[in-house]
């Protein structure tokens, strides 16, 4: 159980260190790691899409070893358990929707975030948390199809709402939001009450798996319609973070427009990439010339006028980092120093952005290129 | 391992997201430039500018989006991005010819503006919810058909589920964000 929290911890320094093990070794490594790349990378990707101050709050705290206080929680319980319940690299689905109630709740628990973050702890966490690889992978073809369990000769209908893989020990702590369990054998809309009774009893036995879902009043109670709209809810639901994403969608109300409206953006920007991509060609040779010039200090200083300054870490002759293997570090005038790396070296990266980023970044989107000279290549 | 991080030694942005924004560009980055650098290698030795420039590009767009595969691990259209481009390496190396994953790209991107106004118009021409719910529901299936065939990997099987659709598309869509703010501002230098 420490371990499933161990991997709601995981969120950045795992990204770094699994993304080493998957580029040397692909086939190998990706068939093993993917689960918690994918866990991992999608959580922080969708924390760049949004609400990720949920889980800098939540790696903080776990820093100072609070895990036992996370299984409390409902709301982080809540959180943990779709994290655990690997569903192929969709995390962003399980963080989003949830993240923001979540979030005021552990912000409103956990005054400060305690944001010295232990990366090494982390980073040994990351270790922990693959243990569970295979309790991971077993689990995640139960949740793989959210409706269509539910009815497999349960006396009570209850949902699957698919990211609820591993859940096993943390049933007894159930978030209860907006949803509660419809134990609806007797599926009647009116008895709110009696139902409600039955409910909470049948929250007291372990539940795995699901998430409960109450009927409301005067809606259709069969298993059907309401798998179906919490599915719809859920659609909708990530349809407003989408909305959030895309530039002037505020005003638009309706699926179909947003639609619409998504698949330009996606386009421009595809388009665009492609744009960039041959004028890139074209500069290419000078690309080759200037690459001192460029990793050194013009990227940092043009990009962002502000006061971050990210210098060269210690040792600007260091080599760099990031390379698959694919490509031996060619690159001349640059001793290749360390032919054995540490196991995470990303990490000392990421170490420098950080205290880069004390000095604060302001802007757009891409406020700043953390980029350090003091890279090491892959393994 | 132990050796690197110290407790207390970290101090976190009141805005944790550019801690990935940055992490991105950095891993971007670096992937990017050392391709860029081993592709102009074997250029100075072609003889035919044409022939070469076109290679060039095909394979700068290859660094490209393997740069935002590699950039952005553990989502299912990255993963499926990384898989199309080695296949089509592969298809290249073996037919030789230009099965290039521009040609590749461009094909789906042509085929919705023609689809799109008559679905636009049919709903915005119809006041009435009920009749006209089905034909609402068909256009939306319409474009979110459309939709995987934008994303990478949206037509296989990571992404039957429209909820799984949504979440990729939106890590998909920030992605493609920073990667032109990474490309912009490579270009600003040169």
């Amino acid at each position: 159980m420490t371990s499933e929290n161990d991997d709601m911890g995981l969120a950045m320094s795992s990204i770094s260190m699994f993304n080493k093990s998957s580029n040397t070794s692909d086939s190998f490594f990706s068939s093993c790691w993917d689960p918690i790349v994918s866990q991992s990378g999608s959580l922080g990707g969708s924390s760049m899409a949004s609400h990720y101050h949920l889980v800098m709050e939540n790696q903080g705290i776990s820093g100072t070893s609070h895990v036992s206080h996370y299984q409390s929680d409902p709301s982080f319980v809540e959180l943990v358990s779709k994290l655990t319940g690997f569903d192929g690299g969709n995390l962003s689905q399980m963080v989003g929707p949830f993240s923001l109630p979540q979030c005021n709740q552990v912000a409103n628990r956990r005054c400060p975030p305690n944001f010295t973050l232990d990366e090494h702890r982390i980073s040994k966490e990351a270790l922990v948390g693959t243990s569970p690889n295979g309790k991971i992978r077993k689990c995640a073809p139960e949740s793989g199809s959210p409706l269509r369990s539910c009815k497999n000769g349960d006396e009570e209908p209850v949902m699957d709402l698919s990211s609820e893989g591993c859940d096993g020990p943390r049933e007894q702590a159930r978030k209860k939001p907006e949803t509660e369990q419809n134990t609806g054998a007797n599926s009647r809309g009116k008895q709110a009450v009696k139902q409600d009774k039955d409910s909470s009893q049948s929250e007291e036995a372990p539940k795995e798996n699901y998430i409960h879902v109450r009927a409301r009043r005067g809606q259709a109670t069969n298993s059907h319609s309401l798998a179906e709209r919490v599915r719809r809810e859920k659609i909708s639901e990530r349809m407003r973070l989408l909305q959030e994403l895309v530039p002037g969608c505020n005003k638009i109300t309706g699926k179909a427009v947003m639609l619409d409206e998504i698949i330009n953006y996606v386009q421009s920007l595809q388009q665009q990439v492609e744009f960039l991509s041959m004028k890139l060609a074209t500069v290419n040779p000078e690309i080759n010339l200037d690459l001192d010039r460029i990793l050194s200090k013009d990227i940092l200083h043009q990009r962002s006028g502000s006061a971050a300054v990210l210098g060269l870490g210690p040792g600007s002759n260091s080599p760099y980092g990031f390379s698959p293997s694919t490509f031996p570090g060619t690159i001349s005038g640059i001793p290749n120093k360390n032919p054995q790396f540490p196991p995470l070296p990303q990490t000392v990266l990421e170490n420098e952005l950080l205290n880069l980023f004390q000095m604060g970044f302001s802007g757009s989107t891409m406020d700043g290129f953390g980029l350090n000279g003091q890279l090491k290549p892959e393994m | 391992m132990e050796g690197y991080m110290k407790e207390g030694r970290r101090v976190y942005p009141t805005e944790p997201r550019k801690i990935m924004q940055a992490r991105f560009a950095t891993k971007y980055l670096n992937y990017l430039l050392h391709a860029l650098t081993n592709i102009g290698k074997p250029e100075l030795s072609s003889t035919l500018d044409c022939c070469v420039n076109k290679e060039i590009d095909k394979m700068v767009r290859y660094e490209v989006d393997m740069a935002l595969a590699l950039s952005a691990e553990g989502f299912a259209w990255s993963h499926a991005l990384k898989h199309r481009l080695r296949l089509n390496v592969n298809n290249n190396n073996h037919a030789g010819k230009s099965q290039s994953y521009l040609a590749h790209h461009d094909d789906h991107r042509t085929k919705m503006p023609v689809n799109h106004e008559p679905a636009t118009k049919k709903l915005k021409g119809n006041p009435k919810r009920s009749g006209t719910e089905a034909a609402v529901e068909e256009e939306e299936e319409e474009r979110l058909t459309y939709l995987r065939k934008l994303i990478p990997g949206g037509s296989g099987e990571m992404m039957v589920d429209d909820e799984i659709l949504l979440s990729e598309l939106g890590s998909y869509v920030t992605c493609l964000e920073l990667q032109v703010n990474v490309l912009r501002s490579m270009l600003q230098l040169t």
